[in-house]
């Protein structure tokens, strides 16, 4: 099984998904994670510094902002401007594609500023996916108060969960197990 | 009608010539080295002398009634299969530094058939067609809006013409069965550049290829999609040009690259040589994350249907891909292949403009 990293960067926060070990403890296999390159040069700049959020937004290279100009309610998710809806079709579409690969997944995670404190993304991106075994709860989804929290519906075959990501405890972690030479705490990689 | 189909491509023109209407073509070849207007009224004069004698025996009628041309670019302009003028010479004459290497070529040819086969109506058929309508949300890269309105930079998708056929054919089949919602369909139209289309009805949500065929999922020579900074590197550390990047890319990678010799994708789905096993892997990984991108565009998913050059590896596939998407329930998603060839609709396309064409004039 694998537990899907969907929001936020990507970095020492995928070590914050051994928080989902403690609700997934008897399931939990293996993280697997996608990671991006960097790049340089003059295009790398455009590519990089003036595109995405920023660069079709015009204004601001942080999402929210668009969110803010937008609908006040995920509900009202058609309303949404342009910018908006790119970003969350897109990371609809890679979550499809992710589900797909995976088969049949038991947590679909959101992680990170975003992912944590901004419920149109998680209801714009689970909302329709029964298909893939997602039911999306309106109301927990837009009251998260308590990390980790569960968002799914009662019914939902996937858990949809909410958890906050602390790079910095968990390089802390890390650079004890290492120092003290004890075991690696989150399993890695590997595919079940 | 007798029809001749013309469809360009990089290297090379490809002809099929229909005499009325059953399914495979009568004559059909392909001509390389058709660029330029000697070379491609050369061309057209050759297929005009084959299918005389093909004719020969034939009563009546005229040999050839009407000119199907495949246009790989201009369907946002041009949304319906369009009947020749002047006027529309001219509107593709402002395309043509959108798709400065497909549209010269299409165009001079236009002007031969008309020296060759005076008279005839040529219709074209646009592949980007089916997809001009893609939401924003679709067809947007995040770049400078100033940048992508400039360089017309969004996505097309271009095997429009087969997904639109290939989907009128399962809402067909539905409506024999009684079902009338319109369905959520994956349309994976196998040629030798794969493209997954994810429609619901006749309305496209989705799309692998981008403003080029480059990108989605790799093809026999396409490498399909990259990270960008992948090109960057090409230029920075091989010192390769634009166009060297573009060959290496469009004529050099995919299946080629991976398995080091020309393999189709025939090839692909049935060897057992370990290099076309692990190309396998990946070209069925990178449909397999297609197929959930389009699912989640759709909401679900009702049938999956195969057309192309290699629909019949399709029937291979299906059960592999059902198995892996929708693993909780598989009910009620049906497995369809799209037998017609492109050429063939291509055809019945340029018929139905013609004739509509005649009794307008009449």
């Amino acid at each position: 099984m694998l537990v899907r990293h969907v929001f936020g960067r990507v970095g020492q926060s995928r070590n914050f998904l051994g928080q989902a070990l403690e609700i997934l403890r008897r399931a939990l296999n293996g993280l697997n994670m996608c990671a991006y390159g960097a790049v340089s040069g003059a295009v790398e700049k455009l590519l990089n510094k003036r595109s995405g959020v920023l660069g079709m937004s015009g204004v601001s290279a942080d999402i929210r902002d668009a969110f803010a100009r937008a609908a006040k309610t995920p509900e009202q998710g058609a309303e949404m401007d342009v910018t908006s809806q790119v970003y969350l079709w897109r990371i609809r579409k890679y979550l499809g594609a992710y589900l797909a690969v995976v088969g049949k997944a038991d947590a679909v995670i959101f992680t990170d500023t975003i992912g944590e404190t901004v419920p149109i993304v998680r209801w714009a991106v689970c909302t329709d996916m029964e298909v893939f075994g997602l039911k999306i709860d309106a109301e927990r989804n837009n009251n998260v108060t308590k990390y980790p929290a569960d968002v799914a519906a009662d019914d939902s075959a996937v858990r949809i969960l909410v958890i906050q990501t602390n790079e910095e405890l968990a390089i802390a972690r890390r650079t004890y197990a290492t120092l003290s030479g004890t075991a690696a705490t989150a399993p890695e990689g590997g595919e079940a | 009608m007798n029809v001749l189909v013309l469809k360009t491509g990089h290297r090379s023109l490809e002809y099929s010539y229909f005499f009325g209407g059953p399914p495979q073509a009568q004559l059909a070849g392909r001509v390389d080295d058709y660029r330029g207007t000697d070379q491609s009224r050369s061309a057209l004069s050759k297929m005009c002398g084959r299918i005389q004698l093909v004719r020969r025996r034939a009563e009546d009628g005229r040999d050839v009634d009407a000119i199907g041309v495949c246009v790989q670019f201009g369907g946002a302009e041009f949304r319906r299969p369009t009947p020749v003028s002047a006027d529309v010479l001219e509107k593709i004459e402002k395309l043509v530094p959108h798709a400065p290497l497909h549209l010269p070529a299409v165009l001079t040819l236009i002007r031969c058939c008309k020296d060759v086969f005076p008279g005839t109506p040529v219709v074209l058929a646009f592949q980007t067609a089916f997809f001009a309508g893609l939401a924003s949300r679709e067809r947007l890269y995040a770049l400078e809006n100033g940048l992508t309105k400039s360089l017309g930079l969004r996505r097309y998708g271009f095997h429009g013409i087969l997904h639109e056929a290939a989907c009128h054919h399962v809402a067909r089949l539905r409506r024999k069965r009684g079902i009338r919602a319109a369905a959520r369909v994956l349309s994976l139209c196998l040629g030798p550049r794969p493209e997954l289309a994810a429609v619901i009805g006749s309305r496209p949500l989705m799309v692998t290829s981008g403003a080029t065929p480059l990108e989605g999922i790799p093809g026999e020579t396409v490498c399909g999609e990259l990270d960008p900074s992948v090109v960057l590197t090409l230029r920075e550390k091989m010192e390769w040009g634009p166009e060297k990047i573009n060959m290496v890319l469009t004529q050099e990678s995919g299946l080629l690259g991976l398995v080091g010799e020309p393999t189709t994708i025939q090839t692909l789905f049935e060897s057992d040589n370990p290099d076309v096993k692990e190309a396998r892997e990946i070209v069925q990984y990178r449909i397999l994350q297609a197929c959930g991108a389009g699912i989640a565009a759709m909401g679900g998913l009702d049938a999956i249907v195969f057309s192309g050059r290699y629909a019949a590896v399709g029937e291979l596939h299906g059960p592999w891909l059902a198995s892996r998407l929708v693993p909780r329930n598989q009910q009620g998603i049906s497995f369809e292949r799209f037998e017609e060839s492109l050429e063939r609709i291509v055809a019945d396309v340029a018929s139905a403009a013609a004739l509509a064409k005649d009794e307008q004039a009449a």
